[in-house]
């Protein structure tokens, strides 16, 4: 009975092996193949770029990135905070949106349609390229000709002007990222059982309070979820001005080495980053939500 | 006992009172949102409508005054100095994304099924590969792929734009949420009727994964339609070529009558993403927002 038990789990490993096998050899060959093979470019220098033959050199392109190159490091650190920042922004935006719709208004399906077109829009590398830039450009171009007539920007400094336009760039960058997210914490909002807000109001807690003691602490751990998923999307997003540098060091300078060392670098932080964000989160979230 | 019910309806109602305020400024405040969003949208639309002259307005305006189809009859009819025609690109882009959903559709899911539901050895390992596999950027490791796509002779074929798209980590990684929930004695209850395993797969896996076959259709979809980079590497072959390209060959000519041209071919190219999105739109936003729970 063991021995037949034994050979039927096998049997279903065999089958659930065999629908895993196309999806995995096109996942090794196109995508884990590739990360070693720059894993190894990354430790080498190439000898004939005809023939991709190469010799180790050890860590010499790690130290090329951060010794030598003079951009590198300016880029990155330049991607780091941007992602940082915009994190901030796109988790309190959406944090706030995804309240206000939760609260049940009108139009509320038009609206979570129109919050998700950036995400269906905004991931074509083409519309980056060609468009992106100029159709962004354009909707700051109306609400500025909304803002400032004429007489405002003759009566306001310029600083101030740049320092609004400044502003509206970044908002629309937020809003262009903030699809999934307000989703995600739409979600959140919807699972937290109503009776716990009646029960607060029976007791005469304010809106406030409900806000401070019910829907946070009970929201946080969508909240971790949100910050992971948001550091992961915007340090991989293909308009980051580091994975724009380290695509130019490949293609158009071909130093296909030194590209790849900047690759690893900026993989491994992400990882660190990514997961001592979890570690040190989720204690504090845990307690909160389980209060 | 009557004051309390009194002091819970006051309390109630004064609460009703504050939201219904809150409600309108939140209203206002979403539709203007919204409005800005929309604006680029608009856009496209209006400058695919747009006369040649009212294209190169300094600065452009947002609204079209004289609404006009030529840009899609000189897109389609008139285009001269490019080597093969519009509705070639067009075809290419047609074939291959929709080669890439079909395929995506039925190999992710089929994965996603082996890996949750067959307790396979190393399931773990296989998962953290895929997990590390979301996190390295794709444009990163673009010259190891094109020399291994060369070295399989896929260059200039259709097979460099459709083979190495169809394993994206980030799907198996949605699907697999949704399989996981798909109960197991339901499964061996078909097992033990005597289905095989084919049967088993398509019968029950795939009709109950239908929302976040929508979302895997949308999302890979908008994202090989949209597709600049692979072809640009992959594909020299004027022939092959897919819309992106085409599109930055129309734009990228500097004569004046192209810019009526390339604002259509602009629609056109944004047109199908918007479409498939509002049509499935409701399957992708439940689904997305489930699979951020489990």
């Amino acid at each position: 009975m063991k021995k037949q038990q034994g050979g039927l789990q096998k049997r279903k490993a065999l089958v659930g092996y065999a629908f895993i096998a196309p999806w995995l050899i096109g996942f090794g060959i196109f995508c884990l193949f590739p990360v070693v093979y720059s894993l190894m470019f990354s430790f080498s220098e190439i000898q004939d770029p005809t023939t991709f033959s190469f010799k180790m050199v050890g860590l010499q392109n790690y130290m090329d990135a951060f010794l030598v190159d003079t951009e590198f490091l300016p880029n990155f650190l330049q991607s780091v905070g941007d992602t940082l920042i915009n994190m901030v922004l796109i988790l309190f935006f959406s944090f706030f949106i995804a309240i206000i719709i939760n609260r049940k208004i009108r139009f509320r399906s038009f609206f979570r349609v129109v919050f998700f077109l950036p995400v269906i829009l905004g991931t074509g590398f083409i519309l980056d390229q060609i468009l992106g830039e100029n159709l962004q450009e354009q909707s700051i171009n109306v609400v500025r000709d909304l803002l400032f007539s004429e007489e405002v920007v003759r009566a306001v400094p310029a600083e101030f002007l740049e320092m609004v336009q400044e502003l509206l760039n970044r908002i629309t960058v937020v809003l262009w990222n903030s699809g999934v997210q307000i989703l995600l914490f739409l979600t959140g909002l919807q699972g937290i059982s109503s009776s716990i807000y009646e029960a607060a109001r029976v007791d005469a807690a304010g809106e406030w309070e409900q806000f401070w003691l019910i829907t946070l602490p009970l929201m946080s751990p969508m909240i971790l979820l949100t910050i992971v998923y948001t550091l992961v999307a915007g340090f991989t997003n293909s308009s980051n001005v580091v994975l724009e540098y380290i695509l130019e060091i490949a293609f158009e300078k071909n130093q296909l080495e030194l590209s790849s060392a900047m690759g690893w670098i900026y993989f491994l932080f992400i990882i660190l980053f990514v997961s001592l964000t979890f570690l040190f989160m989720r204690k504090p979230i845990d307690r909160a939500s389980n209060r | 006992m009557s004051v309390e019910k009194g002091l819970k309806i006051r309390l109630h109602s004064g609460s009703i009172g504050r939201l219904s305020f809150g409600k309108f400024v939140g209203f206002l405040l979403l539709a203007a949102v919204a409005v800005f969003m929309a604006l680029p949208l608009v856009y496209v639309v209006t400058t695919a409508l747009k006369p040649l002259n009212e294209l190169f307005y300094f600065p452009p305006r947002f609204f079209v005054e004289e609404p006009t189809l030529k840009n899609f009859k000189d897109l389609f009819l008139a285009l001269d100095g490019l080597d093969v025609p519009f509705t070639r690109s067009l075809f290419n882009s047609v074939f291959v994304t929709v080669t890439v959903v079909l395929l995506v559709i039925l190999l992710t899911c089929m994965a996603a099924y082996g890996l949750v539901k067959h307790k396979v050895p190393f399931a773990n390992l296989i998962f953290s590969m895929i997990l590390m596999g979301m996190m390295f950027s794709q444009y990163v490791i673009q010259i190891p792929n094109y020399l291994i796509v060369n070295g399989l002779g896929m260059v200039n074929t259709y097979w460099a734009l459709i083979i190495p798209k169809i394993a994206v980590a980030y799907n198996l990684f949605l699907v697999r949420q949704f399989v996981q929930q798909i109960p197991d004695p339901f499964l061996e209850a078909a097992r033990m009727d005597g289905a095989g395993e084919l049967k088993i797969f398509f019968k029950i896996v795939m009709p109950s994964l239908k929302p976040v076959i929508a979302t895997l259709a949308v999302f890979s979809f908008v994202n090989n339609w949209n597709d600049f980079f692979t072809p640009l590497i992959f594909i020299q072959d004027e022939a092959l070529k897919t819309l992106p390209l085409a599109m930055q060959m129309i734009s990228s000519g500097n004569s004046i009558a192209r810019a009526g041209a390339a604002s259509a071919a602009t629609f056109i190219t944004v047109l199908p993403t918007v479409l498939i999105y509002v049509f499935m739109q409701k399957h992708v936003v439940d689904s997305m927002a489930y699979s951020g729970i489990k």
